[in-house]
């Protein structure tokens, strides 16, 4: 498929999802994700997938962890306030190791905030809205073509470490229109099931530290608790065991997040300053550091926040002598936190904040910038 | 039970069971295993689901494919499965908080598109795990843990929630009456649609001790007499409705075979 | 031409986001980048709404219009509204019922002319794309036809390229300033 299409966010989201084999979807109405539901309802059954509008977000987050048991790679798609409701079952599907992915297109909040405004004010939710330590990895497209591959990408992930994935949308890129070529190979990634029936421990740390998943129905008969379990699955609330898979939920993500970090690094200049920005916002920074041409400033986009390009920000900082950092975020301040966190007194970081419902504009960050300098 | 069931159908290593001694939650699971095993049910492809409370530690017992889920949600869970694959026998074990409080969304609605799922909840009317505070089946005026002067709060009938919502199986037994109470559930399995059965079950640490209804067997006996099939001045036990209507996995399926092929 | 910003503004339900849509998808055929965005508010119908399409020669960052070289309202709401992007050399198109406090501008009984002459108060959109193109030529009369075709509901193509080439002839009637 390498024609250039017209393609809704929203829409590049459920052909990403379908083409990475996406066969279930719950879901709830809410503006501004709902045209990935609308439009699965009639793809879905089109390509004997299943799809079903629940009585809530929480019912919508449970079901797709249900059908992901049963084999079906499974999705869900809100926003704000459904995100919020949502957070208990991503909770349960961390602990569990369910795969599976849930959109989250941000807009204004808190509460019922801007129903139809951008934002990127769930950033520290997608991470730590549910509960206890848990892992998650979230994804953060900035343009529709994005939104496919990274769709695809979201799906291999759940599938390859057995969690969560967020990918965050924000109602601009969510909403918007744009000339997309689809002509890149992809790759489709699918859980591991165990070789045999023979001895198997649905919660066995393999190799990679992702324990292999049957199917239910399929005679292996094993059990499934958001209690702290044992290999068998069986609760228990021994120590060691408790701290050994705890661990382990943590470490098959961290150990491999050199593998998952995506990010950009455009424009860098040595001594200059550097631009970090995600989402939507990411677009703005583009136009500023492209067609704006403001001299000496570089733009590092990270497309997984989480886990977060932590070292390949380190080192691009030290090997680039970069002093100052601006981070642009459609938020008080979020992501801000986790920069100034990794960079410690190497860098000043600066905050380019705006909430008012609207995307920035280049003037928004071109000013603060060169209040900044002076 | 008989040491055959339980070598058939239980996970022996996570037995014993937690339930205190006295508590109806035993005789409710073995009905529930005899009620499989005389049913014509693919054993191989039962699925129990359970929320959070003391009933819905029984999935953890049972040898098939099982989920423990969160509080609540076990029907929502098991909509996903059934859908995923209509092939399995979906059996949710859930208690009278869970069902009812927490879970009565999803109740109504599972109910109301009638998808084929056998729900049997274990009442007995207190939430036991957390320490006997009220449920939405706690009978007014009865004292609980967040009730000492008795609670002023009127109670669901489970039975006529779950009719009138849409239910196309609904029953009523006790953890007493053994046989009905298998009957009850076998009944739940032959129905192509949604089946909910209540089964009363006595929680003498938790609600006897505080309403002075005194030791098990005197409970049980109550329980005995406080239900009748016919009196209608007790607490009717039976089959209130078994009506055969088009069940959700089987409609959304005709729907997938007109559509299916048709991607573009 | 290396970028040009379009925003048609309107009221919810008067087909502006869909308007927008068919002006982009026809620019993508006519093998440009293209981005097309929308602003809303909570009402499906009534309330002000517009749509922004940006088309270059060029991959395009910035999603909204910043400065409008073509801008058309059809109700005093989405004029007031949106007139902060009209600048010096912008194409304004207005209905005729409003009114307008700036500079210079195109007026044409768009809402009128399309009830009693087409009879279809829904193709107001289209008919509008027509005077767009018929005063700019901002995307080619093939690839809009196309991209017609593709988007109107099925059964209304006739009737809505009818207003199209309406609208286009009625463009061609004013002074061409592009």
């Amino acid at each position: 498929m390498s024609k250039r299409l017209l393609m809704q966010g929203n829409t590049a989201c459920v052909e990403g999802a379908l083409r990475a084999g996406m066969r279930f979807f719950a879901g709830y109405p809410i503006t501004p994700s709902t045209e990935i539901a609308e439009l699965l309802s009639i793809k879905l059954p089109k390509v004997n997938g299943k799809f079903i509008q629940m009585e809530d977000e929480i019912s919508s987050m449970a079901a797709i962890i249900g059908a992901s048991l049963c084999g079906l790679k499974s999705m869900t798609a809100t926003s704000g306030p459904g995100f919020s409701l949502k957070q208990e079952n991503i909770g349960y599907a961390a602990m569990t190791e369910v795969p599976c992915v849930i959109v989250n297109v941000m807009r204004g909040g808190p509460s019922t905030g801007l129903p139809t405004c951008v934002s990127q004010s769930d950033v520290m939710q997608s991470r730590w809205g549910t509960h206890g330590d848990h892992p998650i990895i979230v994804i953060a497209p900035v343009t529709v073509k994005d939104i496919y591959y990274m769709t695809i990408k979201a799906f291999n992930y759940a599938e390859a470490f057995r969690v969560p994935v967020v990918l965050l949308l924000d109602e601009v890129i969510a909403h918007m229109r744009e000339c997309v070529e689809l002509d890149e190979e992809i790759q489709i990634v699918n859980r591991k099931r165990p070789a045999t029936k023979e001895s198997y421990l649905p919660y066995r740390n393999e190799d990679d530290g992702v324990p292999h998943m049957a199917d239910f129905g399929m005679g292996y008969k094993y059990h499934v608790t958001g209690l702290v379990h044992n290999e068998k699955g069986y609760p228990t609330s021994n120590p060691d065991i408790t701290e050994k898979l705890i661990t382990r939920l943590h470490k098959k993500i961290e150990d491999k997040a050199s593998e998952i970090v995506l990010f950009d690094a455009l424009n860098i200049t040595n001594g200059g300053d550097l631009l970090i920005s995600y989402g939507s916002s990411a677009r703005v920074c583009k136009e500023i550091i492209f067609n704006e041409k403001v001299r000496g400033i570089g733009l590092f986009i990270p497309y997984t926040l989480w886990p977060f390009p932590e070292e390949q920000l380190i080192k691009l900082i030290k090997d680039n002598n970069i002093r100052r950092i601006f981070v642009a975020e459609l938020n008080t301040g979020q992501l801000l936190l986790e920069i100034r966190r990794i960079v410690g007194n190497t860098c000043r970081v600066i905050g380019i904040n705006k909430y008012n419902g609207e995307l920035f504009t280049p003037e928004d960050i071109t000013k603060k910038i060169e209040e900044a300098i002076e | 039970m008989n040491r055959e069931m339980i070598e058939k159908y239980f996970r022996k290593e996570q037995l014993p069971h937690i339930w205190c001694p006295g508590c109806g939650n035993g005789i409710a699971l073995a009905a529930i295993v005899d009620a499989i095993d005389s049913s014509d049910l693919d054993k191989e492809k039962i699925c129990i689901v359970s929320g959070i409370g003391c009933s819905s530690r029984a999935s953890g017992y049972l040898n098939f494919d099982s989920i423990h889920t969160t509080h609540g949600r076990a029907i929502a869970f098991a909509t996903g499965v059934k859908m995923a694959n209509p092939e399995m026998n979906v059996i949710v074990i859930t208690g009278d908080g869970d069902c009812t409080a927490i879970g009565g969304n999803h109740l109504i609605h599972a109910c109301r598109r009638n998808i084929d799922l056998n729900v049997i909840v274990f009442n007995n009317n207190i939430y036991g795990m957390t320490g006997g505070q009220y449920s939405p089946t706690t009978p007014k005026s009865a004292k609980t843990a967040t009730s000492r002067h008795g609670t002023v709060e009127r109670q669901f009938d489970i039975c006529d929630l779950s009719r009138s919502a849409g239910a196309t199986y609904v029953a009523r037994s006790t953890v007493y009456h053994y046989r009905h109470l298998t009957d009850m559930i076998k009944g739940a399995f032959k129905n192509k649609g949604f089946s909910i059965v209540e089964a009363l079950t006595p929680c003498p640490v938790q609600y006897g001790r505080r309403n002075k209804l005194g030791n098990p067997p005197d409970i049980m006996k109550e329980l005995k007499e406080s239900v009748s099939l016919t009196d209608s001045s007790k607490i009717k036990i039976g089959v209130f409705k078994n009506e055969s209507e088009p069940e959700y996995t089987s409609e959304y399926h005709k729907l997938v075979e007109a559509e299916v092929g048709k991607y573009e | 031409m290396s970028k040009k910003q379009i925003i048609i503004g309107g009221t919810g339900g008067q087909g502006i986001i869909l308007s927008g849509l068919i002006l982009a998808e026809a620019a993508v055929f006519d093998g440009k980048y293209v981005v097309q965005a929308q602003n809303y508010g909570p009402e499906s119908r009534g309330g002000a709404s517009r749509s922004d399409v940006i088309i270059s020669d060029n991959e395009i960052h910035y999603p909204k219009v910043k400065n409008a070289d073509i801008f058309l309202a059809l109700s005093q709401e989405a004029y007031n509204k949106y007139k902060k992007y009209i600048k010096d050399d912008t194409v304004v198109i207005l209905d005729e019922n409003i009114n307008a406090d700036l500079g210079n501008y195109f007026k044409f009984n768009i809402i009128e002319f399309v009830y009693n002459n087409l009879k279809k108060p829904m193709v107001i959109n289209i008919f509008s794309l027509g005077i767009i193109n018929g005063l700019t030529n901002i995307v080619t009369n093939d690839s809009i036809e196309k991209a017609i075709e593709k988007n109107v509901p099925r059964g209304t193509f006739e009737i809505n390229y009818l207003a199209y080439k309406k609208g286009y002839e009625l463009a061609k009637t004013k002074e061409k300033r592009w």
